[in-house]
């Protein structure tokens, strides 16, 4: 019960302290997810059923139909979960490599610094998409495959901050007298560099979520997606491929672009933190 | 007054942070007479350069700043724009603090102190160039061609106060005001450049403001400031020599020199409508919950209930 | 000065490191990457082609030797410019290149300048004047547009000016027949679209990033202290803002081309010009592995050594990085 407690009031003063562009953010990821976690009893029919392909948008199915007659709109409603989980965990899998990178070499320096630094700067300098389709198409189209190739290469700019931030705490007064007080780096890092970096942390991780989604979109839309898994880059690779762009069938196509930069807008705009100082302070 | 390059009639500074109002200053009077030289003494945050900032009209957009600022008789917040751009640095120059952010990064310290001088004296870049080096040499700023060439990064805090005085004692302003000049100088230096600025007040005026008393002794008045108010202000002999106010002398007594005692307790913020020392000063008595004003009593100007004639 | 020589040398030095890693990684990743390392090579037609054929590149590319000689005979191949032979295309992967190289540049290089002009002017002007209209319509605009997947923009020009207004013409580099003037401008006139997406993206990219150095410089001590000097404000910002905004413009050109070589990919698919994209679309549709590295190695050198260039004005234009072992990543 008490957890609960300190739980509830904990997420109630981090509400307060957002920004309104982050809690609109917020409440629009919320809005996805509930709707995208109801998918089966929301979504009008059965994403795989197929029927009449190439329906133009009636009451029965408001975005019409794929190739293969399959709704789209219960496509998009399907599509929401599988999107974010494969970017979330992309994410995830970069922010961990990239955490670690920054904090093992911020605190330890010395040669560990400099060759890990060395490396993060060369993949930081490697553009992305080319070396992400020369991987990927290598691997077999599969969900998990995507995850990995996104994570592997996009932990660099994490790196780089936390990185920057873990040097910056590391020579604070604290740091420096738990040093002298003979605690080891692991304690170190768990209760003074970790928390310090949080804010940073958080940033990167919501901007990585947009940054994968958008990467994800990408591959798909080249045809280095998993065909078989619902995900709003697929939906719009299907619809190029398969004429809908050709023949101007717009609700075919737009509907996934728009819920892309949606979400990708609202990871966003979560991150996104105002840095206006003020000048005269006393 | 005639020959007054600067008068300040009850100067109030406020700042609006997030709808609260910070008070930084509270009814200023000073009047800098030409050939004149003060020093401006005070704790961190007594307001001494708001009032710097004040003066040059530099705060308009941030605070809300009331009364009469004159310079040479014109009110510098009724002046157009174009003369008020005139009075910067040709009239009034600043020597801001810290050092270390006043110069911009990518351009050479020697070319910045030209350019000022060529904006304030209008003379062809030769003369300019050979006008700072002159002036950068007089500071001790040697090898004086080297240090010319130099990027602001590659100099220590002290090269760069160094030719920050440089800007103000190469032009011929009729009033500098200097934020803590001495600051991070050694005390060989220091000496230098105290010489270069009291020279600057034989033909103007200058106002130093510093929290070194040793320095300020060297100008003919000293003003002491406490919470966005002048507390005592004459002749500096008089005032550091023989101080009357609790504050002053608390000051003196924090001084390395003689004794190192700080001033008890913190400065408060919000001090109410009394004395703003009462409540870290050891001689108050109950006629200090009123206000005081300046009276004019053994050859100065006070602001105590405590003092007597 | 004291240490521009050695600066620029350390810099090559350092991109020769980074290029030397890259054709290593593209060396490995066909060989140790799952699936038969033959097929790997030389592209998924192998299946199907000749056997006289594969056996001849077989031999040429030396697949049966151990993993280091491979290496040496592929760096040796590279400095004569052999990329490899496309099975699917009948053709070496170098002329390949070669030809469509040229088509994106047509398109890279005039959007990278208007976006990094337009930037630099809308950036600047937003800094500095926080809150007024069109900072409150860039803003936000060029969050959106940045979020925006590149098909979809490439998607809704098309269909809004080419298919429907018919004001550009739908797909294709240019009409064939034409020469001198007139070919530059049909070339224009059908490359028109495509570019303004691709500076449109650009923008967004740079906008938004500019705007807060601008920002911040403008609270810098110095531009308080210039007031103070009774400099007027359109010095202030001439002499002192935008030339401390310039170093990390430059850096954020160079960081852009890798933005605007993915979009320039996207967009030509879409618009169905010549082009790497197409070329690279192709390939990857075909699984023709020759061309998708070669595609890969071309590309991510045009990023390098614009992001080498840059790294060198970046250190000509700001004293403190060439005195100082770090290098621009510092604001990355």
């Amino acid at each position: 019960m008490r957890t609960w407690k300190g739980i509830c009031a904990y997420i109630v003063r981090t509400w307060r302290g957002l920004e309104t562009y982050q809690k609109a953010g917020v409440f629009i990821l919320l809005l996805l997810i509930t709707i995208g976690s109801l998918a089966p009893w929301i979504a009008p029919y059965d994403p795989l059923q197929t029927g009449t392909p190439f329906q133009s948008p009636s009451f029965t199915h408001p975005f019409g139909t794929d190739n293969l007659g399959q709704d789209n709109l219960s496509r998009l409603i399907y599509g929401i979960m599988n999107t974010i989980k494969i970017a979330f965990v992309a994410a995830l899998v970069s922010l961990a490599i990239g955490v670690s990178v920054g904090v093992y070499s911020g605190y330890y320096r010395g040669w560990r610094e400099d060759a890990l630094m060395g490396v993060t700067d060369l993949f930081l300098l490697i553009p992305s998409l080319p070396l992400m389709i020369l991987m990927a198409s290598y691997l077999e189209p599969s969900e998990w495959n995507i995850v990995l190739v996104i994570g592997f290469l996009w932990w660099c700019p994490t790196a780089r901050v936390v990185h920057a931030r873990a040097l910056q705490v590391r020579n604070q007064g604290y740091v420096r007298s738990a040093l002298a007080l003979g605690y080891g780096g692991p304690y170190i890092i768990w209760h003074h560099i970790l928390p310090n970096c949080k804010q940073v942390i958080i940033a990167k991780f919501t901007m990585g979520v947009a940054l994968a989604m958008l990467a994800e979109a990408s591959l798909s839309f080249l045809g280095l997606g998993d065909p078989l898994s619902i995900t709003w880059g697929s939906m719009v690779n299907l619809a190029y491929s398969c004429g809908g762009f050709a023949n101007d069938l717009w609700w075919w196509y737009l509907p996934p672009c728009i819920m892309i930069t949606l979400t990708a807008a609202a990871f966003f705009m979560v991150g996104g933190r105002k840095n206006e100082g003020r000048r005269w302070q006393i | 007054m005639n020959g007054s390059v600067l008068s300040v009639r009850d100067l109030r500074v406020n700042f609006q942070t997030n709808g609260s109002k910070v008070s930084a200053l509270n009814g200023v009077d000073l009047d800098l007479a030409q050939g004149e030289s003060l020093a401006l003494a005070g704790e961190s945050g007594s307001g001494k350069s708001v009032l710097a900032f004040a003066v040059l009209r530099l705060l308009d957009d941030v605070a809300d700043v009331e009364g009469k600022i004159l310079f040479e008789g014109e009110d510098v917040y009724q002046m157009a724009h174009g003369r008020l751009l005139d009075i910067r640095g040709k009239g009034i120059c600043l020597v801001p603090q810290s050092p270390g952010t006043a110069f911009d990064p990518l351009r050479k310290v020697g070319v910045q102190i030209s350019d000022f001088i060529r904006k304030v004296e209008q003379i062809d870049a030769a003369d300019a160039r050979s006008r700072s080096i002159t002036e950068m040499d007089r500071l001790g700023l040697r090898p004086v061609k080297d240090t010319y060439e130099n990027y602001p990064h590659r100099m220590s805090g002290g090269m760069l106060e160094r030719s920050l005085i440089a800007c103000a004692t190469a032009t011929s302003s009729r009033l500098v005001i200097a934020d803590e000049p001495t600051k991070g100088l050694d005390r060989r230096t220091k000496d230098i450049a105290l010489s270069a600025l009291l020279s600057t007040a034989e033909n103007g005026a200058l106002m130093m403001i510093t929290h070194d008393l040793t320095s300020a002794k060297r100008c003919e008045r000293t003003a002491i400031m406490y919470c966005g108010e002048l507390v005592e202000i004459g002749p500096s002999e008089s005032v550091i020599e023989d101080s009357v106010h609790p504050y002053t002398k608390g000051l003196i007594r924090s001084m390395p020199e003689r004794g190192m005692t700080p001033i008890p307790r913190r400065v408060r913020s919000d001090p109410g409508g009394g004395c703003r020392f009462y409540s870290r000063c050891n001689e108050a008595s109950e006629k200090c919950l009123f206000h005081p004003d300046l009276r004019m009593m053994r050859g100065r100007e006070v602001r105590c209930w405590n003092v007597d004639a | 000065m004291l240490s521009g020589r050695s600066f620029i040398l350390r810099k090559i030095l350092r991109y020769c490191v980074i290029i030397l890693i890259v054709i290593t990684l593209n060396f490995l990743i066909p060989r140790v990457m799952p699936g038969d390392p033959l097929i790997n090579v030389l592209g998924e037609d192998a299946a199907l082609a000749d056997p006289a054929l594969i056996a001849k590149l077989e031999l040429k590319y030396g697949l049966d030797s151990s993993l280091w000689d491979q290496y040496l005979d592929y760096i040796g191949a590279l400095f004569q410019f052999d990329l490899g032979y496309s099975i699917d295309k009948s053709s070496q992967v170098s002329e390949l290149i070669s030809e469509n190289m040229c088509n994106t540049l047509l398109l890279i290089l005039p959007a990278l300048a208007i976006s990094s002009a337009v930037s630099l002017l809308t950036g600047s002007w937003c800094g500095l004047h926080r809150g007024k209209f069109l900072d409150r319509l860039m803003t936000p605009a060029s969050i959106i547009i940045y979020c925006m997947p590149t098909f979809m923009l490439a998607m809704i020009a098309l269909s809004t000016f080419a298919f429907h207004l018919q004001w550009f013409p739908l797909g294709h580099q240019s009409s064939s027949g034409l020469s001198g003037l007139k070919a530059f401008f049909d070339t224009l006139y059908h490359l028109a679209l495509p570019i303004t997406v691709l500076t449109i993206i650009g923008i967004s990219g740079k906008h938004l990033v500019l705007r807060n150095s601008v920002m911040q410089i403008a609270d810098e001590d110095f531009i308080l202290v210039a007031r103070s000097k009774g400099y007027n404000e359109e010095t202030i910002v001439k002499r002192h803002v935008l030339r401390n905004v310039l170093p990390p413009f430059i850096a954020m050109v160079a960081l852009n081309v890798g933005l605007l070589v993915e979009g320039a990919v996207i967009i030509e698919i879409i618009f169905s010009l010549n082009g790497m994209g197409t070329l690279l679309y192709d390939a990857v549709m075909y699984r023709d592995y020759p061309l998708i590295q070669g595609c890969f190695l071309v590309l991510t050198f045009t990023v390098l050594i614009s992001n080498l260039v840059a790294d060198i004005l970046y250190g000509l234009a700001d004293p403190r990085i060439r005195d100082s072992a770090r290098c621009s990543e510092e604001i990355r």
